[in-house]
């Protein structure tokens, strides 16, 4: 049967791989406005507004105090631009070409918390839009979805989630992925300095200038092939979990930027292993010390197909010698029609499986879950579109999809926690990190805990 | 003919080296030993699976699976 292919010719033109900034928004004709929503830091004074208008050119902002609903109304419609001074928020007016050069000064200004697209939701209850007609019911309207705007985005002032925005425009990548932005990496001093992680995939492009330096043990069990990466995924994922705080031609992609890259080829470079290479690469990276060993790969499974007991004892086994499993949920289903089960091995119940969610944060379409109770479960999610990181040359970089790419990001998440928490068992970090997790309006099928994060 | 079985088994850490030896009387050619996750593979007729899973100490035995990267990761073009 032929699935959705992420990557692929078909799939790809429609769920893509560009770095629009506003991919992942769900686009209804009529849905914006052409405003921005700017929370501001309320200590910074007019500084926010400021670098707005010499950095993108925003028309200057006029201040509305009070219960001023008239006056904001002249002012939407003559300058298009308000500040509501108690609020602490901005309404700007942003034209096509004004809106990459906002996003950008907003995210480098620390006088701006977070920008948001206005949308029309907020005058549904009160028609017709504003562009026609600005009624005080409407204005009333507005100013209560500014309130919760800004209630929302105070609830969660530690989260880079929740300085973009669950739904927020876009992401610049300008210095680092969306992923490490919306993971919390951004707020995170932790390195995974003196952690040891395993990538067990398709090997490591060895002389990868992001890499090569950072290398430990490597060991090939793929018999006729070295560790070096003839595929190409292996050094993908190696990237997410591990990659560099500068790497040499990229914004930053890596979580765990000191961690100690441990690296077991188990795939082929045509992309397959069995049990046995697996179960041997699972075993080597135990022997190794790695604290967390990450794994994008699996077999897919049917619904009511009873867990591997062979690899549920073995997860049990590397935690209490110390190592961390985690396996992606794989990338059977083609949502919205059809929802797969959680592959093999993610689905043994002490292997963390991981789960994909997109640059707006839903559920990647491709995501497998936990589709009966007796079924094997998704633990937590994290990116898994769009996601750029290391590759073999000539490319060196690339932007894949898949649950594959959401697993690393947990991996190097797991590799901070363990440095942040030295003292913590293999056993209390598994726990610990859900409890960390970024909550998601989504199903826990779909999501377990939700967003993995970096605290 | 019997069919021969390529299969992973778990088994008890603490008496790991004599539950292998008991999988080899049992049939099995052992291939690769885990020790530290106490599992172990190889192959075996695949009618003599059941002495195998009776070894005492052997805790599942399984037929190997081909695990892959998850379908649709590869870069366009």
């Amino acid at each position: 049967m032929q699935h959705a292919q992420p990557g692929g010719d078909g799939g790809h033109a429609e769920h893509g791989g560009h770095p629009f900034a506003d991919r992942g928004v769900t686009k209804l004709p009529g849905t914006w406005t052409g405003r921005y929503l700017v929370l501001l830091d309320p200590r910074s004074g007019t500084r926010g507004l400021d670098a707005l208008r010499s950095g993108a050119g925003i028309a200057p902002a006029q201040r509305v105090t009070g219960s001023e609903s008239g006056g904001t109304a002249e002012a939407l419609e003559e300058a298009g631009s308000v500040v509501f001074d108690g609020l602490g928020v901005a309404v700007v007016e942003a034209f096509p070409d004004q809106r990459d050069a906002l996003l950008v000064t907003a995210r480098e200004s620390p006088a701006v918390l977070h920008v948001e697209r206005e949308r029309l939701l907020f005058a549904s209850a009160v028609s017709p839009p504003p562009e026609l007609t600005a009624s005080a019911d409407y204005l009333q309207g507005y100013r209560d979805g500014v309130a919760q705007l800004v209630d929302q985005a105070l609830e969660r002032p530690a989260t880079a989630a929740g300085r973009d925005g669950d739904r927020a425009p876009g992401w610049s990548e300008t210095s680092m992925t969306w992923g490490l932005q919306a993971t919390g990496i951004t707020e995170c001093s932790a390195t995974g300095r003196g952690v040891r992680v395993a990538v067990l995939d398709t090997g490591v492009a060895l002389s990868h200038p992001d890499l090569a330096g950072r290398l430990g043990a490597t060991l090939s069990f793929v018999a006729g092939e070295s560790v070096e990466d003839g595929q190409g995924h292996g050094t993908h994922c190696v990237g997410t979990a591990c990659g560099p705080a500068e790497p040499g031609e990229a914004p930053r992609y890596g979580v765990a930027t000191e961690a100690d890259i441990v690296v077991g080829k188990v795939l082929s470079d045509q992309g397959s292993g069995t049990d046995s290479q697996i179960l041997a690469g699972i075993n080597w990276a135990v022997e190794q010390g790695c604290r967390v060993i990450s794994m994008s790969l699996g077999a897919p499974t049917r619904p009511g197909q009873p867990h591997s007991r062979v690899y549920e004892q073995v997860a049990r086994r590397a935690l209490h010698a110390g190592s961390i499993l985690v396996a992606a949920s794989g990338n059977e289903s083609d949502r919205p029609g059809r929802v797969a089960p959680v592959g093999h091995p993610a689905n043994c119940p002490s292997v963390l499986a991981v789960g994909a969610v997109d640059r707006d944060l839903g559920i990647a379409f491709f995501s497998s879950a936990g589709t009966t109770p007796d079924d094997g479960q998704v633990d937590i999610a994290a990116p898994g579109v769009d996601v750029l990181s290391s590759w073999p040359a000539p490319a060196h970089y690339e932007r894949l999809m898949g649950t594959s790419m959401a697993t690393p990001h947990v991996s190097g998440v797991l590799a901070l926690l363990a440095e942040q928490e030295p003292e913590a068992t293999a056993a209390e970090l598994k726990t610990l990190l859900p409890s960390l997790a970024h909550r998601l309006p989504l199903p826990a099928a779909d999501v377990g805990a939700g967003l993995v994060r970096a605290s | 003919m019997i069919a021969e079985v390529q299969v992973v088994v778990s088994a008890e850490p603490s008496r790991f080296a004599e539950v292998v030896a008991a999988a080899r009387a049992a049939g099995l050619m052992v291939e690769a030993e885990h020790p530290e996750i106490g599992a172990f593979s190889g192959t075996i007729d695949e009618d003599r699976l059941p002495e195998l899973r009776a070894v005492d100490g052997v805790e599942a035995v399984e037929l190997e699976r081909t695990l892959r990267i998850p379908p649709g990761e590869t870069p366009p073009g």
